[in-house]
C-alpha cells in the first residue's frame, strides 16, 4: 500500500498542467506548481483543466513571473515536507536554513520590479489566490506608503488629488497629530 | 494604483504596520479614505496590528510640575503632542491616577476634581463630583471600557470611570451620572487590600490570599485564591508588598515574589492555576554587575517600577544600587530610575477620527 501510494504522488507531482494566458500564450508547468493557486487548485480538482488553463485576467508577461515565484515557492514547500518529516538532526536543520535565505534572496530579487509590473503582480495573485505572492506583492507596497505624506504617497502612485484645499484642512485638523 | 480593486487596495493598507502612516493615507484621496474610514477595514486592521503603545506617562516627584510622556520611539510622535497644557487651569495641577487606551484619568484637589482626557486630540471632559457617599473611604479611580454590545475599546465619547470605596464600587459612564454597585460580598473592605499591579487589561489586588481582580473592559470585580507563593505565606499574609503582578513580553499574566533574596515567577496555566515559572538568586543573577557587594543581598529589596516582562529594584541601603531583571530570560542589568513605580502607558486613538470628506 504505502509504495503504491508514494507511486501515486510521484505521478501526481509529475502531471503537466498547461495555462493560457490573455495574450494565448501556453505555458506548462507541473501540477505541484500551479496548484500554490488555490484557483488552479480547485479546477484541478472539478477535473476541468484539459485542454488548458485560460486565465484570462493574466498577460503572458506577468503570467511567466508569476510561474518563476511557483517553481521556487513549489520546491520550497516539497524540501520543506521532505525534510521536517524525515529528519530532524543539525545538518538538515542547518539546510533548511540556508534553503530558507536563498527563498528570502529571490523573493527579494523578485520584487525589483517597476511599480505597473508589482501592480498587476497583485492581481493575478488576488485572481489566482496564490497566498504567498498576494501578501509579499501587497507588503511591499504598503511598505512604501509607511513614513509617506498624503502628497508623497499620491506622487508616489500617481493618485489624483480629489480632495479640495478646504477639505484637506479640515482632513488635517482631525487627526493633526499625525500630520506634523 | 487607479487599476487596484478596492479590496486589493485593502490588502495593502492592513498591511501598512503603523497606525500614523494609515492616517496619513487616509488623506491621499477620497477612495483611500473611504477604505481605510469603512469599519470593517479598521475592524481587520485592528485584529492584524496590535494597539500602538506611544510611550508612558508618568507624575512628577516634585508639586507643580505637570505630567508628562516618556515616549517608546522618539521617530513614531514628537513628545510634545502629548502635552497636557489644554486641561483647566493648566496641566501642572492635574496628576494621573489611570490610563486606558489613548485616554487618561486625571485628578487635583484630593481627589475632588477628576477629568478624563485624550491628550493626542487635546480633548477633555469633567467628571461630576461624587455624591451622598456616607463618607467612606476612597480608595483610588481606574478607566473602564465602554458599555458596547461589541469590543470597541475605549474613546472619549464612551469611557467609564470606577472609584472603589471601602465596601462599594461607584461607575459612572461619559454622558451619564454615578451609580453604587455593592461589593462586599466579594471583597469585604477595600481598606485592607493591596494594588499589586496591572497586566492584560486588569488591576490587581491582594486581601490576606484573595486575589480580586478589577476586569478593565467590563468593570467587573471578581476574587480567587491565590497558591502559596511563598513558604510560611500566612505569616507574611500581612505584608503584601513582596509580590506583583505583570505582564510578560507574551502578554501572559506573571505573578513574582521577592523574598529573602530569591525572585521567583509564576504564570498562570490554561486552566487558571498558577505554576512557577522561573526562579533565581538575586545575589547569583547580579554577580557580574559593577559596584555588586554579597551583603547587599541581606537586606530587603524595594521594587522601584514594574513593566511589561521587567521589573526594576534595589536593595533597602542608603546609595540604591538599582538593577534590573528580564521575567523571561531571568537575566540581571545595571538600570536608571529617575521618575516614580507607576507608570501608565498611553496608546494612539482607535479608531482614528475620519469623519471629514467621506460623503459622495
Amino acid at each position: 500500500m504505502a509504495s503504491a501510494g508514494s507511486g501515486d504522488e510521484k505521478a501526481a507531482a509529475a502531471a503537466m498542467i498547461t495555462l493560457i494566458s490573455s495574450d494565448n500564450e501556453k505555458f506548462e508547468v507541473t501540477e505541484a506548481t500551479a496548484t500554490l493557486s488555490q484557483t488552479i487548485r480547485h479546477m484541478i480538482e472539478d477535473g476541468c483543466t484539459d485542454g488548458g488553463v485560460p486565465l484570462p485576467n493574466v498577460t503572458s508577461k506577468i503570467l511567466a513571473r508569476v510561474i518563476e515565484y511557483c517553481k521556487k515557492h513549489a520546491t520550497a514547500a516539497a524540501g520543506e515536507e521532505g525534510s521536517s518529516s524525515s529528519f530532524s538532526d543539525a545538518a538538515f536543520l542547518e539546510v533548511d536554513r540556508a534553503f530558507l535565505e536563498e527563498l528570502e534572496e529571490f523573493d527579494d530579487a523578485f520584487l525589483e520590479v517597476d511599480r505597473a509590473t508589482l501592480f498587476d503582480l497583485i492581481l493575478a495573485a488576488n485572481y489566482l489566490d496564490i497566498k504567498g505572492l498576494l501578501n509579499l506583492t501587497c507588503q511591499k507596497v504598503a511598505d512604501s506608503v509607511k513614513g509617506k505624506t498624503p502628497e508623497q504617497i499620491r506622487e508616489m502612485y500617481n493618485i489624483v488629488n480629489d480632495l479640495t484645499p478646504e477639505e484637506e484642512a479640515e482632513i488635517r485638523r482631525e487627526t493633526q497629530w499625525a500630520f506634523e | 494604483m487607479d487599476v487596484m480593486h478596492d479590496d486589493v487596495l485593502g490588502l495593502v493598507l492592513e498591511r501598512v504596520d503603523s497606525h500614523v502612516s494609515l492616517v496619513r493615507a487616509a488623506a491621499v484621496c477620497r477612495r483611500w479614505r473611504r477604505a481605510i474610514a469603512d469599519a470593517a477595514f479598521l475592524r481587520r486592521y485592528r485584529s492584524l496590528n496590535a494597539p500602538a503603545v506611544a510611550g508612558e506617562f508618568h507624575n512628577s516627584w516634585c508639586l507643580n510640575e505637570a505630567p508628562v510622556l516618556v515616549p517608546f520611539s522618539p521617530s513614531m510622535l514628537d513628545a510634545r503632542h502629548f502635552s497636557l497644557d489644554f486641561l483647566p487651569g493648566g496641566a501642572a495641577s492635574w496628576t494621573v491616577s489611570d490610563s486606558r487606551g489613548s485616554l487618561l484619568l486625571l485628578h487635583r484637589a484630593k481627589f475632588s476634581e477628576k477629568v478624563v482626557c485624550e491628550p493626542l486630540t487635546r480633548r477633555y471632559s469633567r467628571i461630576p463630583p461624587l455624591v451622598d457617599f456616607d463618607g467612606s473611604y476612597f480608595w483610588g479611580s481606574y478607566l473602564i471600557d465602554g458599555e458596547a454590545d461589541e469590543a470597541r475599546g475605549i474613546s472619549m465619547t464612551n469611557f467609564r470611570v470606577l472609584c472603589m470605596f471601602d465596601r462599594h464600587v461607584a461607575l459612572y459612564s461619559v454622558g451619564s451620572s454615578w451609580s453604587k454597585k455593592n461589593i462586599d460580598h466579594i471583597v469585604p473592605s477595600f481598606g485592607h487590600c493591596c494594588l499589586v499591579g496591572h497586566g492584560g487589561g486588569c488591576s490587581y489586588f491582594v486581601h490576606g490570599r484573595a486575589l480580586i481582580i478589577l476586569d478593565g473592559s467590563t468593570g467587573d470585580i471578581s476574587s480567587s485564591e491565590l497558591p502559596p507563593l511563598v513558604e510560611n505565606w500566612d505569616s507574611h499574609a500581612r505584608n503584601n508588598h513582596d509580590f506583583f503582578i505583570t505582564s510578560g513580553q507574551d502578554g501572559k499574566l506573571r505573578i513574582f515574589t521577592v523574598f529573602d533574596g530569591t525572585m521567583k515567577v509564576f504564570a498562570r496555566l490554561e486552566g487558571g492555576e498558577w505554576a512557577l515559572e522561573k526562579r533565581v538568586l538575586l545575589s547569583e543573577a547580579t554577580r557580574g554587575l559593577p559596584g555588586y557587594k554579597p551583603s547587599f543581598f541581606s537586606e530587603p529589596q524595594y521594587v522601584f517600577r514594574v513593566g511589561t516582562g521587567y521589573v526594576i529594584l534595589s536593595p533597602y541601603i542608603a546609595e540604591p544600587w538599582i538593577f534590573s531583571i528580564n521575567l523571561e530570560t531571568m537575566e540581571a542589568a545595571p538600570a536608571v530610575v529617575s521618575i516614580p513605580s507607576r507608570v501608565y502607558g498611553c496608546e494612539l486613538p482607535w479608531p482614528p477620527t475620519l469623519h471629514a470628506c467621506l460623503d459622495g
